[in-house]
C-alpha cells in the first residue's frame, strides 16, 4: 500500500495525531467553559459574604 | 415647509449635518486622503509591476474604500451626544429612525460621495482596465451607502463610550463583509468579462432591505444610550 | 392566568430563576456527558472509518455539532436579545450575554477541529471554504456582541446594546453566509466540502445525532451557570443574594 501510494505521488499522513488533537481541544475548550461559571460563582458568593461580615462588624463599631 | 412636519425636520438636521461638515471640509478630505495613501502602500509593499498589480487593484481598492469609510464614523453623534443635542433630538417628537436617517445621509454625502468618485480614480492608478473601472463606480455607487447606514447604525450603539475607536471597526468590519465580496465580485467580473449584473443587484438589494432597517436600527441604538 | 403562564412570569423573578437553574444544573450537565459518552463511544468505537477519508472522518462527531451550535448560540442570543430589547426583561438581558461566549466557543472549536480535520485531508491546516469562512466571520461577529457588553460601564444597557448588536447581527448572518458561497463559487477555489455528498450510513449518523443532542444540552447548562453568576453579580445588594451569601460562600 506504501509502495503504491508512493508510485502515485500522495503519501498518507498517519491521521491519529490529529483526531487525538481535535478531541482535545474540544475536551478541553469546554472543561474550561464549565469551570468558568462555577468558579465565578464561588468567587462573588466568597466577596458577598466576606463584604457582609465587613459590615456587620462596621455596623457594630458605630453604635454609640 | 410646514414646520413641525417630519419631512421639515430632516431637512432642518440634514441641512445642518452638511452646513457643519462644509464648515470642516477639511476634515472631510481625510479619509481621502488616507484612501489614497493606503493605495499606495501596495505598490511599495509589493513592488510597481503593472502586470501584479492590476489583478488585485479591484480588491485592493474595495478594502481601502470599506477602511476609509470607517474613519468619520466614530464622530458621527460624538459630539451631539457630549453637548445634548442628542437628547434634544430623542426628545423632538420626531420619529427618530427619520433623524437617524438624515445623519446616515449627510455621512454619505460628506465621506461616501467622495470616495465613489475617487475610488475608480485609485483603481486605475493600480492598473484596473477601463470598463471595470466604470463597474467599479456602479458598484462603490450601490456599497457606500450601506457602508454608512451600517456603520452609522455601529457609531449609535457605541455613542456613548469613551475610546470606542477600535471597538467601532471590529463592529462594522464583519457586518461589512458581504458588500465587500459582492463589490469586488462585480469588478472581477467586469475584469475576466462575466456578467456583473448578479453581485450588482445583490448589492442593490442589500440596499434596499437597508435602508428601512437600519435607520430604525440606529435610532434604537440611539435611544438606548441617551435614556 | 394558566399553570404555564403563571410558570413562566415566575421564572422572570431572578431568586426563582437562580433556584430553578441551579436544580437542574447537575443534570444538564449529567446527561451531556452521559450522552456524549455514549456518542463518542458509538462514534469512534463501533463506527467504521470512511473508504475515501479513513479514520480522520471520525473528527465529524465532534466538528459537526460543534458546528450546528455555534449557529443555534446566535439564534438563541438573537431570539433572547429580541424579548430583551423589547420588553426589556432583565433574565432574556442575562441569558443573550451568557450565550455569547459559550456560542463563541462552539465557533472556535469548529474551526479549529476543522482545521485538524483539513490538514490530513486536504494537505493544509486553512483553506478559504465557503464553510470555515463563514464561521470565522460568526465568530467575529461573537467577538462583537461581547466586546460591546464589556465596554459598558453600566451592565443592563450594555447587554441591551449587545443584544441590539445580536438583531443587527442575525439579519446579516444568512446573508453573510450566501455572499460567502456565492464568493467561494465564483473563485472556482475548494468544491471538495469537508463532508462529502454521500448520505450517511446509521452507524455515522447515530452517534452524530447523539453528539448533537448531547452539545444541545450542554449548551444550556452553560448558558444557566453563566447567567447564574451574572445574576448574583447584578443582584449583589438585593436580599435574596445576601441570604445566599450569609449561608456561606458554597451555597
Amino acid at each position: 500500500m506504501g509502495a503504491r501510494a508512493r508510485a502515485r505521488g500522495s503519501v498518507r499522513v498517519s491521521h491519529t495525531p490529529f483526531i487525538v488533537a481535535a478531541y482535545l481541544v474540544f475536551v478541553l475548550v469546554f472543561a474550561a467553559d464549565a469551570l468558568a461559571p462555577w468558579l465565578a460563582r464561588r468567587n462573588v458568593l466568597a466577596r458577598l459574604h466576606s463584604r457582609l461580615v465587613r459590615e456587620q462588624r462596621g455596623g457594630a463599631n458605630e453604635r454609640p | 415647509m410646514t414646520p413641525g412636519a417630519p419631512a421639515t425636520a430632516f431637512v432642518a438636521l440634514l441641512r445642518r449635518d452638511l452646513l457643519v461638515f462644509w464648515r470642516h471640509r477639511s476634515d472631510a478630505l481625510n479619509p481621502l486622503v488616507f484612501a489614497l495613501i493606503v493605495v499606495t502602500m501596495f505598490p511599495l509593499a509589493l513592488g510597481p509591476e503593472a502586470n501584479e498589480l492590476a489583478p488585485i487593484a479591484g480588491g485592493v481598492t474595495w478594502v481601502t474604500v470599506v477602511l476609509a469609510s470607517l474613519l468619520s464614523l466614530d464622530a458621527l453623534f460624538r459630539s451631539d451626544a457630549e453637548d445634548g443635542s442628542l437628547d434634544l433630538l430623542v426628545a423632538s417628537g420626531q420619529p427618530l429612525a427619520l433623524l437617524a436617517a438624515a445623519r446616515l445621509l449627510a455621512h454619505w454625502l460628506g465621506t461616501g460621495l467622495p470616495l465613489v468618485l475617487a475610488g475608480p480614480l485609485l483603481a486605475a492608478l493600480l492598473g484596473l482596465p477601463r470598463d471595470a473601472v466604470v463597474t467599479l463606480g456602479f458598484a462603490l455607487a450601490l456599497g457606500t451607502p450601506l457602508l454608512s447606514l451600517l456603520g452609522g447604525t455601529c457609531a449609535a450603539l457605541t455613542v456613548g463610550l469613551r475610546r470606542s475607536g477600535i471597538l467601532l471597526s471590529l463592529l462594522v468590519l464583519p457586518l461589512t463583509l458581504p458588500v465587500l465580496i459582492f463589490g469586488s465580485g462585480a469588478v472581477e467580473a467586469a475584469v475576466s468579462g462575466a456578467a456583473v449584473q448578479a453581485p450588482l443587484l445583490f448589492l442593490a438589494a442589500g440596499l434596499v432591505l437597508a435602508l428601512p432597517l437600519a435607520p430604525l436600527a440606529c435610532a434604537a441604538a440611539i435611544r438606548l444610550n441617551v435614556s | 392566568m394558566n399553570a404555564l403562564t403563571l410558570w413562566f412570569h415566575k421564572l422572570g423573578s431572578p431568586p426563582y430563576f437562580y433556584r430553578f437553574a441551579g436544580r437542574l444544573l447537575p443534570w444538564l450537565y449529567g446527561v451531556s456527558l452521559l450522552v456524549a459518552s455514549v456518542g463518542l463511544y458509538f462514534g469512534l468505537v463501533r463506527a467504521p472509518a470512511d473508504y475515501l477519508q479513513g479514520e480522520s472522518v471520525r473528527i465529524l462527531y465532534i466538528h459537526v455539532p460543534c458546528a450546528w451550535m455555534s449557529l443555534f448560540g446566535y439564534l438563541t442570543m438573537a431570539g433572547a436579545g429580541f424579548i430583551a430589547v423589547v420588553w426589556r426583561i432583565k433574565l432574556a438581558e442575562l441569558i443573550a450575554m451568557a450565550c455569547a461566549p459559550v456560542g463563541a466557543a462552539f465557533t472556535f472549536v469548529t474551526l479549529v477541529t476543522g482545521s485538524l480535520w483539513g490538514r490530513p485531508t486536504w494537505g493544509t491546516y486553512w483553506v478559504w471554504d465557503a464553510r470555515l469562512t463563514s464561521e470565522l466571520v460568526l465568530l467575529f461577529l461573537y467577538f462583537g456582541v461581547i466586546g460591546l457588553y464589556r465596554a459598558f460601564d453600566d451592565p443592563r444597557r450594555g447587554a441591551r446594546a449587545a443584544c441590539l448588536l445580536a438583531l443587527i447581527g442575525v439579519v446579516n448572518l444568512p446573508i453573510v453566509h450566501y455572499s460567502v458561497e456565492w464568493w467561494n463559487t465564483l473563485h472556482q477555489g475548494q468544491s471538495v466540502r469537508l463532508m462529502g455528498e454521500s448520505s450517511m450510513h446509521s452507524s455515522m449518523l447515530v452517534p452524530l445525532l447523539m453528539m448533537a443532542l448531547a452539545t444541545h444540552v450542554y449548551f444550556f447548562a452553560s448558558v444557566f451557570a453563566r447567567a447564574r453568576v451574572a445574576l448574583l453579580e447584578q443582584e449583589g445588594g438585593k436580599e435574596w443574594v445576601r441570604e445566599l451569601a450569609r449561608a456561606g460562600a458554597s451555597a
